[in-house]
């Protein structure tokens, strides 16, 4: 009896004992000599994924001790990757995540806050503050940046020049703009040259464009369709833009034009995923530049646009997370990882040191030189969007919503009425 | 003797179960428990992450009651089985029969009309968005520089959108030609004969012989038509995502947003489980009406 007492006393100090240093064995883990299996997931395309291959062979070389596998698969298919992981408790301990695909996730609490690790790796200021911002959920700091893409307008100088116009330059205002837009659309039928092109893009930034309140509020979980003066105007204009002809309708989000590489539209919306294929397929067809989304002079705001922000963050159930987060810390921190993000043309670099560098501003990806910079002052007006979960429901509503309008099947005032009950619907049932 | 019965009985039952078991273990494992599990989940609050919650038949309450675009969809769904499933049988019976006529170029003509049933989905569709598009598409291009007229946005306008997808489909009517066309070349020739020396006319022979010998197939080809247009999800996910205002928005598109875009897993499969009754309701009808309309040979030998 006393024996099987004292066999019990000794293993339970034994586990006490290995799960008190479990906590502290993580942290030595990568400079000892103990065999270490690590996970990573990403999306990417092929060109990115080789580049990837490259750097993390690199980090690699530096953890021998260190079995890294990762695995990845194409952007529109990670979601459900995600969920597969998730829900089978098989989370990857190092995980690539968007800003606006990440509400669900962070909500299940399923990533570790990395706030503890940047306090004690001291790389709080390798990026711009709203960049980290954007991953706070509830004030835990989910993932660190990598790179962002957002929104500007890019323009055919050609159709400028024929129309003896000036190109728009950074303070031009929402009224420039859309005379702008009127003034250069022209011709009939397939002959026709629009003065602006937003393609789906437009139901996303009519959501915030010109910042708070937007059209619902994640955080709270309100509708704010209606009763929001910035939100009405916002839809108005640029519902009236297409309804008037100015802009092609392809408000489904499916491209059927070609879009702005085509030469027929004057402006357009560009995110900065765009810009390899502008130099790919314009090449000498046209010449073309970019610039900031205009001002508006009634809000005293430029047009605010989607920060689609990328990190990397890590599962709250791995084994190893001082190895993760040094992981996690490699590519974000990292000027040559940063440097491969800006040559790949995936995104902005997030990195303030490569943002900072004449490498940054020189680089075109090989193609025509172009107003690199008028993405980095789109950061100062970039917001969060949501294109998951039940806000995506309510995004498709939106969407049906502003083509109602544009085609006249409804007023802006029901259409506005149609979507806060809908939307409001949505969020009840989900809390329901 | 006993041998013998050996031999034929236990030994030809134990090839069949070796030979059906490794279907048997992949129907249950991949088909049977995915589906009992679903069936399940139908009666249950999931995301997809978190552990199932169950919830009673809410989710049925609120496809019925709540979910406009349940009805929606299936509405849209039904339209487009109803008007796509005759016309794509349609057309294939008529161009079937022109080529079953011995003229020259038939067998050019066959693999012409039936190429765009082998090329892979999705780049097909891709090519037809590209077509039907409003400013740069061909088909408006054509339109405008041979007539002069402006045609429709057509995946970007609700009065079009559903009828572009349609229009789209019957090109691809070429694997129904095939099994119709064989179908028509297995009907007899002493028939055909026989109602000439009677002084049967061409329509009254198609009418009272090709029809009814080509029943059987039609029947097959309805049946597959019809299930594989209440199915229907590939053509509005990358033509028009369910729009405009959610004109394409079919069945399969909802089920597809519910579980994969807005992380309702049990709602999902609520609807997984609806369809599936819808298609078996429609497959039951189709089946007894055959009854009426399907002519066997054997009835008659």
């Amino acid at each position: 009896m006393k024996t099987t007492k004292k066999l019990k006393r000794m293993v339970a100090g034994v586990l006490a004992s290995l799960m008190a240093m479990s906590g502290t064995a993580n942290v030595w883990a990568a400079d000892t000599e103990e065999n270490v299996h690590l996970s990573m997931a990403f999306w990417a395309e092929q060109s990115e994924i080789d580049r990837l291959d490259q750097l993390l062979e690199i980090w690699k070389a530096d953890h021998p001790n260190v079995t890294l596998d990762y695995t990845y698969c194409a952007g529109p298919d990670y979601p459900t990757k995600l969920q597969v992981w998730f829900s089978s408790g098989k989370a990857p301990d190092v995980i690539r995540m968007s800003r606006d695909i990440f509400s669900p996730f962070a909500s299940e609490d399923l990533f570790a806050d990395l706030t503890p690790y940047l306090e004690a790796s001291g790389s709080a200021g390798c990026w711009d503050e709203s960049l980290l911002d954007i991953f706070d959920f509830d004030g835990e700091l989910l993932s660190l940046p990598y790179m962002y893409s957002n929104y500007v307008i890019a323009y055919n100088k050609d159709i400028f020049d024929e129309a003896n116009l000036e190109y728009p330059t950074a303070d031009w205002t929402e009224t420039e703009f859309v005379e702008l837009a009127k003034t250069l659309t022209s011709g009939e039928g397939p002959e026709k040259t629009y003065g602006m092109w937003f393609g789906g893009w437009v139901c996303e930034l009519v959501r915030a464009l010109y910042g708070e309140p937007k059209m619902y509020d994640t955080e709270n979980m309100v509708m704010q369709a209606t009763n929001n003066e910035k939100f009405k105007a916002a839809f108005q204009l640029l519902g009236d833009l297409h309804k008037d002809g100015y802009c092609s309708n392809e408000v489904t989000k499916t491209t059927t034009t070609g879009g702005f590489v085509t030469g027929k539209y004057a402006m357009a919306i560009a995110m900065t995923g765009d810009i390899a294929s502008y130099q790919k397929q314009i090449g000498d067809n046209f010449k073309w530049d970019i610039v900031e989304l205009p001002i508006s002079e009634t809000y005293d705001t430029r047009w605010n646009t989607n920060m689609r922000l990328q990190g990397f963050g890590m599962s709250k159930t791995t084994e190893h997370p001082e190895l993760a987060y040094d992981l996690i810390e490699y590519m974000t921190t990292n000027y040559e990882v940063q440097k491969a993000v800006d040559e790949d043309g995936v995104g902005i670099p997030a990195l303030t040191e490569y943002l900072e560098s004449e490498e940054f501003k020189t680089n075109y990806g090989g193609g025509v030189a172009y107003n690199k910079e008028a993405f980095v002052n789109m950061a100062k007006v970039g917001t969060s969007w949501e294109y998951a979960g039940i806000w995506a429901d309510i995004n498709d509503t939106l969407t049906s919503e502003f083509n109602a309008y544009i085609t006249g099947a409804t007023d802006i005032d029901t259409a506005l009425d149609n979507l806060q009950k809908k939307g409001e619907a949505v969020i009840e049932a989900a809390k329901s | 003797m006993k041998k013998n019965r050996k031999r034929n009985g236990i030994y030809r039952e134990k090839d069949f179960y070796i030979f059906v078991g490794l279907w048997i273990i992949g129907f249950i494992a991949f088909t049977l428990i995915p589906m009992g599990y679903s069936l399940y989940a139908s009666f249950t609050k999931w995301d997809g992450v978190s552990a199932p919650q169950f919830n009673g038949v809410q989710n049925y309450i609120r496809m019925f009651v709540q979910d406009e675009r349940f009805w929606g969809s299936l509405k849209n769904t039904l339209y487009y089985t109803v008007v796509s499933v005759p016309l794509n049988i349609g057309i294939a019976l008529l161009l079937a029969i022109l080529l079953n006529k011995r003229l020259p170029g038939t067998n050019i003509f066959r693999g012409i009309i039936y190429a765009p049933s082998v090329l892979a989905g999705v780049a097909v569709y891709m090519g037809w968005t590209y077509l039907y598009g409003n400013d740069t598409g061909m088909i408006n291009h054509l339109l405008y520089k041979i007539f002069h007229i402006i045609g429709p946005n057509w995946l970007q306008d609700a009065n079009w959108a559903m009828t572009a997808l349609i229009i789209m489909n019957v090109f691809t009517c070429g694997s129904v030609m095939l099994i119709i066309l064989a179908g028509l070349q297995d009907v007899p020739a002493i028939y055909y004969e026989a109602a000439k020396l009677d002084g049967a006319s061409p329509f009254k022979m198609f009418i009272k012989i090709t029809m009814p010998m080509l029943s059987p197939v039609l029947f097959y080809v309805l049946i597959m038509q019809v299930i594989g247009a209440l199915q229907i999800f590939t053509q509005p996910y990358i033509m028009t995502q369910g729009g405009p205002m959610f004109s394409t928005y079919t069945f399969g598109l909802h089920l597809y947003n519910q579980a994969f875009r807005y992380y309702d897993f049990g709602y999902s499969c609520a609807l997984a489980w609806v369809l599936f009754a819808v298609i078996m309701s429609i497959s039951i009808v189709i089946f007894k009406s055959s009854k009426l309309w399907v002519f066997y040979r054997e009835d008659v030998d």
